[in-house]
């Protein structure tokens, strides 16, 4: 696969719809982890996780014909991930309780933290989270699990800037709240 | 600027999505407030426990095969428009006559959460294939883009030959390049495979068979054990099968497909335990009962005279001779060398080309064996 690799995005996406698969594998290759990733933010679950992940991708290559070129590929793909999660989320996916999680969960605790107080910690956050409206968690993890910009998530989510910068900081004021209860 | 006006940037001014003379505005803020700092200070820790509770990635070998499981399923959902140079053509749904067998890929990774799928590596980590029905002269399910990758495959095959390679040598490295599950299978396509932009129907299964069968098959087939049922169903005997193999136990899983198989034939069932046998025989510390062996070979023999035109005749013949072999080292009986020799020559005839450098091999071996 060397020729791909070093393509653009919009070369792979000329090449794949000419009909070059590898080409569309590439741009899978590229970018499978990052949609993996977000679904399984979203979802907290692997399995659903790796079924967005998949019925992102279908999506994507489907919908090749429409895709125009200079747009980004990334942030496309992306919201059709985010909209996949959401569904999934309406339709009663719910998130993992954090005593589900494995061990494994990486544990950002300094040496002088108490073990309990931090699991109790992640447990109201993983809760606050669970029950806060979609639109907001959403934003949220896009911008703190996944790292885009907030022009990347107003494209992703289709919303101004605005709202984006209003559902983030929202975000977080009801998890500073309920968290510090 | 006053607490709460503050507060409302905070969110943005730690994102760095605030404009210069904001950003200056909070920064000069928070610089002289202890309250906002702190405040500040909770949003950090409080993103800090969001990423704290994602779950963890799953292993590299889950990414490593995203892409081929996504090209499967691509291929059996079909109806993709998709534009081949000049020719527009349509992924057809593919019929499948009822008798005929085709590879699919059905592969996985066992997860460390959890439940894990029973698509399970073979002993060297390399995806499970599951056999399924498909008519041996019906495409393959890559319709689309075997019109242009056909031409580039034949032109590549023939370029090495003309500078010297042998056909079977051409073939074997054109497989060694491809992916799987076309390795193997290409050298197939590219002397056959020219009018692949057929629009027929096959009656491809959703999902790779092995996938239906979770680690539940094993909790059935040991429910089923312990209430004293005498007999498991061929699907949790396959599930017990798989487990076994995920185990490292190959010689009670070969033994379990193998039962699949005597019980459940020309099922895509017995067609996935079929191929799960051949890639656990196919490897060097195989430890399957000679019985297992003469039974995959006496399917694939099947198949063989069954479908001798078919485009998987190349690999039907690889495992035929291959098993016909394991089992001559094994007992190092002249009668089953001379039987394994027989194959391969029957096969070399069948193949139409130069006979593939291992099989050779095994030929110059066996003659070597018998005339010692």
């Amino acid at each position: 696969m060397g020729p791909y690799e070093k393509a653009s995005d919009d070369e792979l996406i000329r090449l794949a719809k000419s009909g070059e698969s590898k080409a569309f594998d590439a741009l899978v290759t590229r970018y499978h982890r990052k949609v993996y990733g977000l679904a399984l933010s979203m979802m907290r679950d692997h399995d659903a996780a790796d079924d967005i992940c998949q019925e992102t991708f279908i999506r994507a290559y489907k919908a090749f014909g429409r895709f125009r070129e200079g747009a980004n590929f990334f942030t496309w793909i992306y919201r059709i991930a985010v909209n996949l999660s959401l569904n999934a989320i309406r339709n009663k996916k719910r998130l993992v309780p954090i005593d589900d999680l494995p061990e494994t969960v990486g544990l950002v605790a300094s040496a002088q933290e108490d073990c309990a107080e931090r699991k109790e910690l992640l447990d109201k956050v993983n809760e606050t989270l669970e029950k806060m409206h979609p639109k907001y968690r959403t934003a949220l993890l896009l911008r703190v699990n996944e790292g885009l910009s907030y022009a990347e998530i107003s494209v992703v989510l289709g919303v101004p800037k605005g709202t984006v910068m209003s559902r983030i900081s929202r975000a977080r004021e009801i998890l500073r709240s309920l968290v510090e209860e | 600027m006053d607490h709460s006006q503050v507060r409302k940037l905070l969110s943005a001014y730690m994102d760095g999505e605030l404009d210069l003379s904001s950003t200056e505005m909070v920064r000069e803020h928070i610089n002289q407030c202890e309250a906002c700092t702190r405040y500040l200070e909770s949003f950090h820790a409080l993103d800090e426990s969001v990423r704290s509770t994602k779950p963890e990635m799953p292993a590299e070998g889950y990414f490593e095969f995203f892409p081929q499981k996504l090209r499967a399923r691509i291929r059996s959902e079909g109806k993709a428009p998709v534009r081949v140079g000049r020719l527009e053509v349509r992924l057809a749904r593919i019929r499948i006559g009822t008798t005929a067998i085709v590879v699919l890929m059905a592969f996985g990774i066992g997860f460390l959460y959890g439940q894990r799928e029973i698509i399970v590596p073979t002993p060297k980590l390399t995806p499970i294939p599951v056999v399924s029905k498909l008519a041996p002269e019906a495409p393959l399910l890559e319709a689309a883009d075997e019109v242009t990758s056909t031409a580039k495959v034949t032109s590549r095959v023939e370029e090495e030959v003309a500078n010297g390679s042998s056909i079977a040598g051409a073939l074997e490295k054109e497989e060694r390049g491809a992916e799987p599950p076309a390795a193997g299978l290409v050298g197939l396509r590219a002397k056959r495979f020219e009018s692949v932009a057929e629009d027929r129907a096959v009656e491809a299964p959703a999902e790779p068979p092995v996938r239906a069968y979770r680690p539940d098959g094993l909790a059935l087939s040991r429910k089923a054990d312990k209430k004293g049922s005498p007999e498991l169903t061929p699907a949790t005997r396959y599930a017990q099968a798989n487990v076994a193999q995920l185990d490292g136990d190959y010689s009670s899983a070969m033994d379990d497909y193998a039962r699949v198989l005597k019980d459940s034939p020309g099922t895509d069932l017995a067609s996935a335990a079929q191929y799960q046998m051949n890639m656990i025989t196919a490897g060097p510390d195989t430890t399957a009962s000679i019985e297992t062996l003469e039974m995959a070979a006496s399917i694939w023999k099947d198949y063989i005279s069954q479908y001798p035109e078919s485009r998987l005749i190349r690999p039907a013949c690889g495992l035929y001779t291959k098993n016909l072999y394991l089992i001559a080292r094994r007992t190092k009986s002249r009668s089953d060398a001379t039987k394994a020799l027989s194959a391969i020559k029957e096969c070399s005839g069948l193949i139409k080309e130069k006979m593939p450098s291992d099989l050779k091999e095994k030929s110059e071996e066996l003659k070597s064996y018998l005339r010692g």
